[in-house]
């Protein structure tokens, strides 16, 4: 493109439609005026969103907490900032798909493999640059992406849906995976999440499915080799949850339903998932899972299997109470949690309508739950940029600052988002959170220099949920002082 | 016990005479002679005054920079992607100080030593350090010491120090050295002569965590924290505790050496000394203050301080050697070097490779020696230390060879477990 040519594409994101929304959306809290936030609208933000920006209560407050809410779970998507955009534009391998990854930064071919132990590592070392743009993609879109929530659903599923410690190359698809398999439909349905993440080749890794396999070899009988690990995580943690009714049978037959999902080669250009369904590496016997018969039809039967799972009512139980812990408590009334049970179930697994019911519950604004929750590190260090109006210029330093602080970022086996409370509360921890403080308001942070705001209009942006001590002390202290307090830890 | 006494005398000596540099390199050569080691007692007597240049006055001068500087931060590999990662306060920029090739910058408080660079009379080894040695400043000092880790010398007798070991290697009875702080790295050396440092700066503290800040916080989670208030308070006890000992131990760290801000001084002075006493084939002096558990800084902060003494007193060394200086070679390094990612306290803990400098007129320098492992985690050493890619005695070995005129077989009596042969490639011009 010519630089005309890219001049008259800034020009045009920002006159065109999308950019004028963003405009008009900019300007709102400035027409709003003084519209007081009252605690609905602040537990909707907190909630909803890595927290509060400059403006963005009052915007809430003229909109209304309800009318907040359903614009987060809108379907449509809000354009993101030109910083943001540029941002991602800077990190060249999020625009791969999962083969091409794999082709340009993958190990060698057969003859690069012959040079040992050092060709693997500078494999591992070219996944690891992989994984860095992946975990710096997460945290700038925590910051500044105006689809709050879906950024949250898309952490939440990361860990519940999680590939787990670092496995192989399965870190090179760290990113791929968050792209290709959740993001789409983090607010979706769970069966399609749910079958997108089952073949997705990061998953197969991951959990060794591309081990699950019936060998034949000519001449001989057919010889099981099932590995069970993905059937076991499947039902014990993404589906049923523990306490399910599976059984070690349920474990056996639903590995068997999954035997021949593989990894394969793409046959074709167009082909950029990586997956292959291999009928010759497949146990076509007919099934018992959940004493339901699955058919022995193929790749058809996985399918079958989990539309089995996602419709059964302690998948229901078990993804909804998780999605109450993490927006809510982490011991969320049994009543609320059968409730939005319920609605998964009525709906097929619709996520947005759990969620919905979720946000418009009485549970949802009750007292007890407010400013009850310690934030985890990337709320923490999101939450602050987002206050302070920061947007970095590399996100390398931050990415580091959330390993230090107990929260690697994906590429470092990351567990983090589904964590309890008390997990983020320890002891040791929490001095670390001030001395942070204090290093992000004096722009100590590599990559990373704040804006110039003063207490006052910290304390403005972040509303209510401050106390007066807190205020008082960052007259004298700075806004670094605000971002160390119990106040700004909690939400 | 008996070195140790005379030292003492000559410290007490050098400190008396000052100035008149003449005056002190007699007196100095003559106590050195008259009252170091054992073995050359007596046998001085029959030795002429140094008359004749030694080895045509080639010297290494061996600068032990005592502490373990951060080499992450000396030559600051920018173009590592997961440099800014591992060090999110402590991380220089890619635009920072002078660049040096191969993805490295240097410090920009060591832009002193910038035009050395471009003359090509300065190389940088990074990922520097002696495989197996110990990761404690006791152990590390002592292997550095004897020239071999504890493992390698078990069962070996003579004498400790590589640097003596060298002397005597070099000429015998006729190998003259120059020290100016006390170490057991020239333990048997036949004759060196105290250069005492004087009184000169001495450290500052290292900087701890911002107190107006955690006063607030105290105050504040002591009032509003609710249930966090008791977890945070007891955060901040063991937090305060670790910190007292990471900085005792610095303090420890840097005791027996000239302290990096009265290097600044010294360094000009011990180059004039070095330049009128070419028939010292040696020289060694330690400098203090490169322990940084907390606080170290980025381009500007407690480090970047000392790395300006540090610059100062190496850039006046040469200076002061004056035309000596084509024949001199000085090399500078650490115990050890640091973790590759930054501690709770703005800091970095004790780890294993660091960085070398390699100074002077014969070096062939102007560039980064040596491989860089990288910082990924399978690159580091048990997944928390820079690697050690280059062995800083095979730099050594090269440069006794090719400069001091060594012979190659005899790498193995400095060295014990290095083989002949096993010199830094492409070091020396």
């Amino acid at each position: 493109m010519t630089r005309t040519a890219r001049f008259f594409g800034h020009v045009a994101a920002w006159l065109g439609p999308a950019g004028l929304v963003a405009c008009l959306v900019f300007a709102a809290p400035a027409l709003a005026g003084g519209t007081e936030a009252g605690p609905d609208v602040v537990q909707a933000v907190n909630r909803l969103t890595y927290g509060p920006t400059p403006g963005l209560l009052d915007k809430a407050a003229t909109m209304g907490a309800a009318a907040f809410i359903d614009a987060q779970l809108a379907p449509e998507p809000q354009p993101e900032p030109p910083e943001l955009e540029r941002a991602l534009a800077g990190l060249p391998t999020l625009q791969k798909d999962t083969v091409r990854l794999f082709r340009e930064y993958g190990p060698p071919a057969e003859e690069g493999r012959a040079e040992g132990p050092e060709a693997m590592r500078r494999t591992f070392d070219r996944a690891d640059a992989v994984a860095l743009e992946a975990a710096k993609a997460r945290l700038l879109r925590a910051v500044a992406s105006p689809n709050q929530l879906t950024e949250l659903m898309v952490a939440f599923w990361c860990d519940h849906l999680g590939l787990g410690p670092k496995k192989g190359l399965s870190h090179l698809w760290i990113g791929s995976y968050e792209r290709e398999a959740i993001r789409p439909h983090a607010l979706g349905n769970f069966f399609d999440l749910l079958a997108a993440t089952a073949m997705h080749p990061a998953m197969l890794m991951a959990q060794d499915n591309w081990k699950n396999v019936v060998v034949r070899e000519a001449g001989k009988p057919a010889r099981d080799s099932i590995d069970a690990t993905y059937a076991t995580v499947l039902l014990n943690r993404q589906t049923l949850g523990p306490g399910g009714p599976q059984k070690p049978a349920d474990v056996q037959a639903l590995a068997r339903i999954l035997t021949g999902w593989r990894v394969g080669a793409a046959r074709a250009d167009s082909d950029t998932g990586g997956f292959y369904f291999d009928a010759e590496r497949h146990d076509p016997s007919d099934k018992v899972l959940l004493g339901q018969r699955i058919k022995g039809t193929g790749f058809g039967e996985g399918a079958a299997a989990l539309r089995l799972l996602v419709e059964h009512p302690a998948t229901a139980k078990n993804v909804s109470r998780k999605l109450a812990v993490f927006f809510l408590a982490d011991d969320p009334l049994p009543a609320l949690v059968a409730r939005l049970a319920d609605t998964f179930q009525k709906t097929g697994g619709d996520i947005r309508q759990t969620l919905r019911a979720l946000f418009t519950s009485p549970e949802f604004q009750d007292d007890k739950y407010r400013g009850g929750r310690v934030k985890s590190p990337l709320r923490q260090v999101a939450s602050a940029l987002r206050a302070l109006g920061a947007f970095p210029a590399d996100a390398a330093g931050l990415v580091g600052v959330l390993a230090a602080l107990g929260q690697p970022l994906p590429g470092d086996a990351a567990e983090g988002a589904l964590a309890p409370a008390a997990q983020w509360a320890k002891a040791e921890a929490l001095p670390r959170r001030v001395s942070l403080a204090g290093d992000l308001a004096a722009g100590r942070i590599a990559g990373c220099t704040p804006p110039t705001i003063d207490p006052a209009a910290l304390a403005q942006t972040l509303g209510p949920t401050l106390s007066p001590a807190a205020r008082q002390a960052a007259e004298r202290g700075g806004v670094a002082v605000i971002l160390a307090s119990p106040d700004f830890v909690k939400y | 016990m008996r070195r140790r006494d005379a030292l003492r005398v000559l410290a007490g000596l050098g400190a008396l005479s000052l100035v008149p540099g003449a005056a002190l390199a007699k007196k100095a050569d003559r106590k050195g002679e008259a009252k170091s080691d054992g073995k050359s007692e007596g046998k001085s007597g029959g030795r002429e005054p140094a008359k004749l240049s030694w080895r045509e006055g080639k010297q290494l001068v061996v600068v032990l920079l005592q502490g373990g500087p951060d080499g992450l931060s000396m030559a600051a590999p920018t173009a590592d992607p997961l440099y800014a990662v591992l060090r999110p306060t402590t991380a220089l920029t890619a635009e920072a100080g002078t660049d040096l090739g191969n993805g490295f910058r240097l410090h920009p408080a060591l832009t002193l030593l910038a035009p050395l660079y471009a003359r090509k009379q300065l190389a940088v080894i990074p990922a520097c350090a002696m495989p197996g040695q110990g990761a404690t400043h006791a152990a590390a000092l002592a292997d550095f010491a004897a020239g071999a880790p504890a493992a390698q010398r078990k069962g070996k007798t003579g004498a400790a120090g590589w640097l003596g070991r060298l002397a005597l290697a070099l000429g015998g009875e006729r190998s003259q050295m120059v020290v100016a702080s006390q170490s057991e790295a020239y333990d048997g050396a036949p004759h060196y002569a105290m250069l005492a440092p004087g009184r000169g700066e001495s450290l500052p503290g290292l900087p701890v965590e911002d107190q107006t800040l955690f006063d607030a916080a105290v105050k504040l989670y002591g009032q509003t924290g609710g249930s966090l208030g008791k977890a945070f308070a007891a955060g901040r006890e063991a937090r305060q505790e670790q910190l007292a000992k990471l900085l005792e131990e610095s303090r420890r760290a840097a005791a027996g050496a000239v302290p990096a801000p009265h290097f600044a001084e010294f360094g000009p002075r011990l180059g004039k000394e070095l330049a009128k006493r070419r028939d010292a084939a040696l020289g060694f002096v330690a400098v203090g203050g490169f322990d940084t558990h907390s606080g170290q800084g980025a381009a500007k902060g407690y480090l970047a301080d000392r790395f300006r003494d540090l610059g100062q007193g190496l850039a006046g060394m040469l200076a002061g050697l004056g035309p000596a200086a084509a024949d001199t070679v000085v090399v500078a390094l650490g115990e050890f070097g640091r973790t590759a990612r930054e501690n709770a306290f703005g800091g970095t803990d004790n780890g294993l490779g660091g960085v070398m400098l390699v100074l002077g007129g014969p070096v062939a320098g102007g560039r980064v020696v040596g491989p860089w492992p990288g910082l990924a985690g399978h690159r580091l050493a048990g997944g928390r230390d820079i690697a050690a890619a280059t062995d800083w005695r095979e730099a050594v070995a090269a440069i006794a060879v090719t400069h001091l005129g060594l012979p190659e077989k005899r790498i193995p009596d400095i060295f014990p477990g290095l083989a002949p042969g096993q010199m830094l490639g492409g070091l020396m011009g």
